[in-house]
């Protein structure tokens, strides 16, 4: 799971806007203008030649370690350079991939064993052994390494061990029906890597040969490979922290992939019979949840009130371009229990109903401060919320945190309302389970909301191994925080991406677990 | 002389040791910028926060971290990145010749234009030629450089993207001269235009009030040409001048490479201070303070000298000869 | 530096400084006139337009990637950016008058010499870096002042405050030197005028050009600080607009064809600094066409050099 709080201002872009005179200094370089036209298509056949896959990335994390973050921007280059246990298949189950066979798992489900795969090779050479998985582990647990998943791992797994050389074996503290999810997620790394914030070591079909921080990620073809033979000659990741930037890229042919498209340049995408727009609906969370311990959302009515007075259609339309599915309960359409039948809010927002609920509320607060992080995204959605509760006579605050105190106010529950963006994925797979734990009244990161049936669905979603039991308890819990207007997210963005046509398509079921596997693609003419 | 020269070096020392002190100060008694890199699910749990502190040495008297601070700094140890646990010496080491690379080309660009408009300006004095020189130079000193970085990023870069610096994949220069060059251009102008407004206005009330001094008059009253009034007696005259404006252009450079490497992404000192700060990696914006700000004490002075070596009135005043533009 | 007036050339010269004069009243009065067309225009924040409309009839500046009206934004953003800058450099000029007048006129006494000396000192910090430096460090936390919470805006203000003070009490205590200096100071003591009466009918009002002329400065270094800032994230908060935000957004937004979106704010914001800077320019002049309060190495030379 990843917060997003890239400071969007740090940077800037470079944009097309016409008609500004801007002097001598701007004409002479005239004739050095690239000319970009019919001979694109061309360039870039003349540019594959070097079998190199060139992606444009919207980011640069701060530290690549992909055991630490799950950011996608950390996980899409480390995709083709680390390898987990168990992988997705095409239809987002589970299979062995570093692991020889399914794991054996003792009767009280306390004990897992894994054997690894033997013929495998990390980057430098060394075999793949149960220590390396051991080291993984280690490192994760570790609380100073401040690894994100360690809130999924630290009240589950006990202890673990090599068994032997081929052996890992993992033990539990209680029974863990995630651990299979985990262990298809969680990348193994060589021993001596697993504490680098600065480089990383895998057995993928490449390996990170160049890392120009905050710039770009090299990937060279691994040779020493385990699966089949890697079709590019290498893949490199640059950053283009502005969207105009990274189109423009696009566009010339310099790059065959980029990702994160601002929903205003769809329509140049579109347009460009060369380039191909990719909307996957994908495990992207706008989280928004209110503190049920305070007023003014203590009161029922006035929760249900800023409920369906809440303006889903403007955040979809103005925000999102369109590109969003309108929010109901917690949980979106690419994750488990999605219930696309539940219709608790209205689209646009019903200010005569809620009126109506505030007449019924007791509390006399007719104002509340909504918290975001310091995105662009989290401030626009606020934006046009607040405007939209403003119509029923609600006065919204919009309070901007940066990271430190974001997660301060988050802890110690001074919010009124609050709301971030998660992508997840690289976790949790098809699921975003961090993102229910505040309707948990036991949790340390309670909003206050007390419910002792979704409490009791909560275990069931953490601990039970089958798959149907769980996808109805997130069902119930979905639909109960909807319901009782505990969280209600605007809408469910769709993950966007675009690419030339001289590339194979994406695939998108692999985006649904945030998957972008650029080891997959291949050049076509 | 000589204890002057003493007594400047020894306020430099006390301003630079001040001025790390109080940036010690300041990062360390903030709450929570030792958890800020942690990822907030993360800094969430107590047990992780203390864990998180004790590695890095948080936890120990403050005393203690200070000394340490200072031994490492006169090791030449600027911390270490609170993000990917690199040196942040590196990062600095890294940004620093292409924010110098930046600053020289301004500085280039801007200077000799600048001069010689003030020069024409201050010997037409007062005549439209003055007059359309100082409102140009008082433009050039107005226009915000985020702004007109902004729209020459737009214009051009959406035109001729190959002049932008090149996001992604910045050049040094000792790879290719030229690609780092063409890739500076646009912040470069940019910079230009204040450096030159700066320069062209103190050149011209400088050399006006050497016009008018005494010994002009009296080479004009002894027959030498204008020509050789200006080349012989005024410009030379007018050297302490000229020393402080380069104080300036310097100062004003510094200000200006922050605000400009942000907006085409240059990845010099500037942007890594912004950036740095922005995703709460205090050791390396300090580190990048702490360098600009010693680079700015260690110029102040050599300006000083500089300055007292030209003309002796101004070491009364060297210490106040350069103010920064804010 | 002084520009002393060369003989035989007054016509011209005044006529080219009511030029100036008049060019820099008028600049201000547009952008006052921006500032107060968008006060009246309404809610800077409504989202009362389909996003990115170009100037016309509706919206006169157009209209945002969100579709708010920009002539609200640009004026709302005037009156912040016009505050922002008065307050901060009011504050300081508050603490530096009382700070130079006593240092320069008690300039023997020890704690004048050592406030003195921390003046300097302090002026040697790039203000800009000082001003980056102490709002990054202090975006994080919540900072209590007499107990009420600091808002960003709040912290943006005190710190241009901070960073202006020693600038500005340099220049009050030069000028009280230089006048304490002149001879006609010296004969009104003579004369038995007691030195409390001496400052507050002469030396005071002496002071005020010289001052007038560096608070014009400083506000127009304020204003395009505040713009960068903002413009760098550190200013005051999004979405409440400021002539640095807009730039800051139309930057980092995806804009089309919408060549207004950074255009118009921004000659806004040219036209507020170009203006003040030529009030600044006339006042210095029309002052060394007088007398030469201001001191030597008179900060009328530090200016935003970008």
């Amino acid at each position: 799971m990843t917060l997003h709080h890239h400071s969007p201002r740090a940077t800037v872009d470079r944009r097309r806007f016409l008609g500004l005179a801007l002097g001598a200094a701007v004409t002479a370089p005239a004739a050095l203008a690239a000319c970009s036209g019919s001979s694109t298509g061309d360039n870039v056949a003349a540019r594959h030649r070097d079998g190199i896959l060139r992606i444009g990335v919207a980011g640069a994390p701060n530290n690549i370690n992909p055991l630490d973050s799950s950011s996608e921007l950390v996980q899409w280059p480390a995709e083709p350079v680390m390898e987990s246990l168990y992988t997705y298949d095409q239809n987002l189950r589970s299979v062995p991939l570093l692991a020889d066979g399914e794991p054996i798992v003792s009767t009280d489900g306390l004990t897992w064993k894994v054997k690894v795969r033997p013929g495998v090779t990390f980057h430098n050479g060394d075999p793949l052994t149960a220590d390396h998985v051991v080291a993984t582990l280690d490192h994760l647990l570790d609380l100073g390494s401040g690894s994100e998943w360690i809130t999924y791992l630290i009240d589950y797994v006990q202890w673990f061990e090599a068994e032997d050389e081929h052996t890992a074996v993992i033990g539990l503290a209680k029974p863990y029906g995630l651990m299979r999810s985990h262990l298809t997620n969680l990348p193994i790394g060589h021993s001596d890597f697993v504490d680098r914030r600065d480089t990383m070591m895998g057995t993928g079909p490449y390996a990170l040969t160049g890392y120009r921080p905050g710039q770009s990620f090299t990937l060279t073809r691994y040779d020493g490979y385990h699966g089949a033979e890697p079709k590019f000659e290498g893949i490199e990741f640059t950053v283009f922290t502005d969207g105009g930037t990274r189109l423009l890229t696009l566009q010339q042919g310099r790059v065959d992939l980029i990702t994160s498209v601002p929903h205003t340049n769809l329509a140049t995408i579109e347009s460009d019979p060369d380039l191909r727009l990719v909307v996957a609906e994908a495990p992207m969370d706008v989280l928004t949840y209110v503190n049920l311990d305070a007023e003014p959302f203590s009161d029922e009515n006035f929760r249900r009130a800023v409920a369906v007075s809440m303006d889903r259609a403007g955040v979809r339309d103005r925000v999102f371009g369109g590109h969003a599915t309108l929010g109901q309960g917690p949980i979106g359409p690419a994750q488990r229990g999605w219930d696309p039948e539940l219709k608790v809010f209205p689209a646009e927002a019903d200010l005569e109903k809620a009126a109506e609920l505030l007449k019924k509320a007791d509390t006399d607060r007719r104002e509340f401060s909504l918290t975001v992080g310091t995105t662009q995204l989290g401030r626009d959605i606020a934006t046009v919320l607040a405007a939209g509760w403003a119509e029923i006579g609600l006065k919204v605050t919009i309070d901007q945190l940066a990271g430190g105190p974001w997660s301060s106010a988050w802890l110690s529950a001074e919010y009124e309302m609050l709301m971030n963006t998660f992508q997840s994925g690289f976790t949790s797979g098809p699921a975003n389970y961090l993102t229910l734990t505040p309707g948990d009244s036991r949790n340390l990161l309670t909003c206050g909301y007390n419910d002792p049936e979704v409490d009791g669905w909560m275990d069931v979603v953490w601990q039970t191994t089958d798959e149907n039991e769980r996808d109805e308890a997130l069902r119930n819990i979905n639909r109960r925080l909807a319901e009782q207007a505990v969280m209600f997210p605007p809408v469910y963005p769709d993950l966007m991406m675009a690419q030339r046509s001289e590339l194979s398509p994406i695939d998108v079921e692999g985006l649904r677990v945030s998957r972008l596997r650029p080891q997959r693609l291949a050049f076509v003419t | 002389m000589t204890r002057w020269l003493i007594v400047r070096a020894a306020a430099f020392v006390l301003s630079v040791v001040v001025g790390l002190s109080g940036l010690f100060l300041m990062l360390h008694t903030l709450p929570g910028s030792d958890t800020a890199g942690l990822a907030p699910t993360v800094a969430a749990n107590p047990e992780a926060r203390a864990a998180a502190r004790r590695a890095q040495g948080l936890d120990r008297p403050l005393v203690d971290q200070y000394l340490d601070h200072v031994r490492g700094l006169l090791r030449g140890d600027l911390g270490v990145s609170n993000s990917d646990g690199s040196p942040a010496a590196d990062a600095v080491a890294t940004a620093a010749p292409v924010s110098i690379q930046l600053g020289v080309m301004a500085a280039t660009l801007g200077l000799l234009p600048g001069l010689a408009a003030g020069v024409v300006a201050a010997r037409h004095v007062h005549r439209p030629g003055d007059g359309t020189i100082r409102l140009t130079a008082l433009v050039a000193v107005s226009v915000p450089s985020y702004w007109l970085a902004v729209l020459l990023l737009v214009q051009v870069g959406n035109r001729w993207p190959g002049l932008l610096p090149q996001p992604g994949g910045f050049v040094e220069f000792s790879e290719d001269p030229g690609a780092t060059v063409q890739s500076l251009m646009l912040p470069a102008v940019v910079l230009a235009v204040g450096t030159f407004g700066v320069v062209a206005r103190t050149t011209r009330s400088a050399l006006i009030e050497v016009l008018a001094g005494d010994d002009v008059l009296f080479a004009r009253a002894m027959g030498m040409t204008e020509r050789q009034v200006l080349t012989r007696v005024a410009l030379r005259n007018a050297a302490p001048a000229a020393v402080t404006v380069v104080g300036l252009v310097v100062a004003g450079l510094l200000a200006g490479t922050v605000l400009v490497e942000n907006v085409f992404q240059v990845p010099g000192l500037g942007q890594l201070l912004v950036s740095s700060f922005s995703r709460h990696d205090y050791p390396v914006a300090m580190a990048a303070a702490t360098v600009t700000a010693v680079a700015y004490l260690g110029l102040n002075l050599v300006v000083d000298v500089a300055l007292a070596l030209v003309d002796p009135r101004h070491r009364v005043h060297a210490a106040r000869a350069n103010g920064g533009s804010t | 530096m002084k520009a002393r007036r060369p003989q035989g050339l007054d016509l011209s010269w005044v006529r080219t400084l009511g030029w100036a004069g008049i060019l820099g009243a008028a600049l201000i009065a547009a952008f006052l006139a921006v500032a107060a067309a968008g006060l009246l225009r309404g809610d800077p924040l409504a989202l009362d337009g389909t996003p990115l409309t170009p100037p016309g009839p509706s919206h006169p500046f157009g209209t945002d990637s969100l579709g708010r009206d920009l002539l609200a934004r640009t004026g709302h953003g005037a009156v912040t950016s016009a505050m922002v800058s008065v307050v901060s450099v009011g504050l300081a000029t508050a603490v530096a008058l009382p700070l130079g007048i006593l240092t320069g006129w008690f300039r023997r006494h020890p704690v004048a010499s050592v406030v003195t000396w921390a003046v300097e000192l302090v002026q040697v910090v790039p203000p800009f870096i000082a001003v980056v430096v102490l709002l990054g460090l202090s975006a994080d936390t919540d900072h209590q002042v007499l107990g009420v919470r600091l808002t960003a805006t709040g912290r943006l203000i005190l710190s241009l405050a901070v960073a202006f003070v020693p600038f500005m009490t340099r220049v009050v205590r030069s000028a009280t030197m230089a006048e304490l200096s002149s001879e006609y100071v010296d004969g009104l003591i003579l004369l038995g005028v007691r030195r409390r009466e001496l400052l507050g009918r002469e030396v005071l009002p002496n002071l005020a050009p010289a001052v007038v002329v560096q608070v014009l400065l400083a506000l127009s270094v304020a204003v395009f600080a505040e713009g960068g800032l903002s413009y760098l994230g550190l200013g005051v908060p999004p979405p409440a607009p400021t002539l640095g935000n807009l730039i800051a957004e139309a930057g980092t937004q995806l804009l089309g064809d919408a060549w207004w979106y950074a255009l118009i704010p921004g000659l806004v914001l040219v036209a507020g600094i170009t203006g003040v800077n030529l009030l600044a320019d006339v006042a210095t002049d029309r002052i060394s066409g007088q007398r030469t309060p201001v001191p030597e190495n008179s900060p009328a030379t530090d200016e935003p050099a970008s």
